[in-house]
């Protein structure tokens, strides 16, 4: 077990410049989620940890020893591909032991260690099946088994439930969950879905072309994201701007948007969909709240919640309900739209 | 419509079939003739194994022959072996003048065999090798290299380099990696590409009659000087055996390599 420190890390392919001055920490024993579109450079920045790639320059630490030139074989890691990668002519067991076999250990520890193993990922009695006879979330589980039966100091994973349909993929969440704290690894994974970001990492880092954008632990990310990026890409976000005015923000047409108090305040506001309530009147108490009045375009039900689409000034705006609210919602669409004035989100703007 | 189809159906077929005489008609004649008694072909046939009792005590032809398999054996065991080494790190490696690497591949498969055992043999006298076994060897080696690139190529392309990324993150060196990763997936490319090295070698006649010299010539060499001398039915029993090795080979490699089609 160890921790993972990365410091302005640097790594070019040709002229595209795939990592720009990364430096993240990955404590020991955490679950940290890398977050971003494709072409953010998550997945490169995987594979210098895992020593795929080289870097130009920084320094990578595992445990505080730096691995720069490491090759992959030495670090001692545990990695999950996107594919699985299960060796398609050995069985199960065979594919598990793999690791121990190539360090040489005695047959007796392989076998008492693959067994371990597939308890740990319940697999029990799948031991002598082919890697081509076994369903999406168990070749996802023996690619995890064989990764982590060497116990490496590092879990490495790679959209590790990509290829998993949408049901599957929210129980091998759990699972996954379940036996990273059982084993207690530090687990460093590669996404670009962020709910599962959000599911599974004690701490996430948001990375946009090649450099991190924001990190820390997910609510704090979810609730205080720092830039428009950060804002639009964990969650939605409607996003208002505007002249600061005291506490508050200014819109071209005179509405006032209030902070809350204390709040550093930007040009550009963001407000999460779920936050803003829908009422036909405008609301009683305005004193913390922001409110104003908008028109109902759409509604898009999808069972337990519900997606309204709001017209004002041109701005097409988010708001989330529950799904049984959209039948109270008033037929011709002038509504008021309010939130507290805590759930005003400033926006560094870093990137307007 | 139906009718339509049913007619084009049929004219394919016997296209086929058309087809298939053509390419085997001539061979099955010469397999027919190998057992008839007559020296003339003469119908109708009287069925015969004299020639095949008179080409076994053909010390000439027997010690081609087998000069000829031990050098398709060894040509065998170096070009496969060089070939899938080749191709390993041709797939592996990206290298400045890949590319052009892997098209200088394919002009050897294509340039005149007379051309290349020209060309070799002028070479070969330039640096002293001369004509001989080793000669033969060297020349054999250098015209079936190619195809077992391309085999075994054609079978890492099915190939995910994952599975060796995998392996190296599991521990595993080099060697480890190719052993227990690669080599188990591309084996049946590997034999696919020996047994068209053995055939490349042990059907081949232009690059072995410039390469060898009179005593140690091989079996398609012996049999071209036999025919010159004047032609006799044991020519037909030789090549009735030479095509039933030969086409054995070939169908055996066939299903070995399926030309990367199938996982």
């Amino acid at each position: 077990m160890a921790d993972v420190r990365l410091d302005r890390i640097i790594k070019s392919f040709g002229n595209f410049k795939a990592l720009d001055e990364v430096s993240i920490h990955f404590a020991e024993g955490a679950f940290y989620g890398l977050l971003g579109p494709s072409g953010s450079g998550k997945t490169t920045l995987l594979r210098v940890i895992a020593g795929f790639l080289f870097a130009d320059s920084g320094s990578v630490l595992i445990g505080g020893e730096s691995v720069e030139r490491v090759p992959v074989e030495k670090r001692d890691i545990g990695m999950v591909f996107q594919n699985y990668a299960l060796f398609p002519n050995m069985d199960v067991a065979d594919n598990i032991g793999f690791g121990l076999r190539v360090r040489k250990a005695p047959a007796e520890t392989i076998r008492r260690k693959v067994g371990e193993a597939l308890d740990l990922v319940q697999l029990g009695d799948l031991g002598k099946r082919r890697p081509h006879q076994l369903s999406g979330g168990q070749r996802q589980r023996v690619a995890l088994a064989r990764a982590i039966v060497t116990e490496p100091r590092v879990l490495l994973l790679d959209e590790p439930l990509g290829a998993l349909d949408k049901a599957l993929r929210v129980d091998m969440q759990v699972e996954l969950k379940r036996i990273q704290r059982e084993i207690g690894i530090t687990t460093i994974f590669v996404t670009h879905d962020q709910e599962e970001a959000l599911t599974l990492s004690d701490r996430i880092g948001i990375l946009r072309d090649g450099r991190l954008v924001q990190e820390g632990p997910p609510q704090e990310v979810y609730n205080h994201p720092t830039s428009r990026f950060a804002a639009g890409f964990l969650g939605d976000a409607n996003i208002f701007e505007g002249a600061v005015e005291g506490e508050a923000l200014r819109l071209a047409d005179g509405t006032v948007l209030r902070y809350a108090p204390g709040t550093r305040c930007a040009a550009a506001m963001a407000v999460r969909p779920e936050f803003i309530r829908i009422t036909s009147e405008p609301p009683v108490e305005t004193e913390n709240h922001n409110c104003f009045e908008a028109r109902l375009t759409q509604t898009v039900f999808a069972g337990a919640t519900a997606t309204c689409l709001l017209e004002r000034n041109g701005q097409i705006l988010k708001v989330l309900v529950s799904g049984g609210a959209i039948g109270a919602l008033p037929a011709d669409g002038a509504v008021h739209l309010s939130w507290p004035r805590d759930k005003s989100i400033a926006l560094g703007d870093e990137d307007l | 419509m139906m009718a339509m189809n049913r007619f084009l159906n049929g004219l394919g077929r016997a296209y086929l079939g058309l087809v298939l005489v053509f390419l085997y008609l001539p061979i099955l004649v010469m397999a027919a003739m190998s057992f008839n008694r007559s020296e003339f072909y003469q119908l109708p046939m009287v069925y015969s194994t004299v020639w095949y009792e008179r080409l076994f005590e053909n010390q000439a032809l027997i010690a081609a022959a087998w000069n000829s398999v031990w050098i398709a054996v060894t040509t065998t065991l170096i070009a496969t072996g060089l070939g899938a080494a080749a191709a390993i790190a041709l797939f592996r490696y990206t290298f400045r003048g890949k590319a052009l690497l892997q098209v200088l591949l394919f002009p050897p498969i294509a340039i005149p065999w007379l051309i290349t055992g020209t060309a070799m043999l002028i070479f070969f006298y330039a640096v002293g090798i001369g004509r001989g076994s080793r000669a033969v060897i060297l020349g054999h080696v250098a015209l079936a290299l190619p195809y077992v690139i391309v085999v075994v190529s054609a079978r890492l392309r099915t190939f995910s380099p994952e599975l060796e990324e995998a392996a190296r993150s599991l521990g595993a060196s080099q060697w480890q990696v190719t052993r227990y990763v690669t080599l188990p997936w591309i084996a049946s490319g590997v034999i696919a590409g020996a047994l068209f090295a053995f055939a490349v070698s042990f059907d081949q006649f232009v690059v072995s009659y410039f390469l060898s010299t009179p005593g140690e010539s091989t079996l398609p060499v012996e049999i071209y000087a036999a025919i010159r001398e004047g032609f006799t039915p044991e020519i037909n029993a030789v090549s009735t055996i030479i095509i039933a090795v030969s086409m054995t080979v070939m169908l055996v490699a066939a299903r070995f390599a399926k030309f990367g089609g199938e996982r």
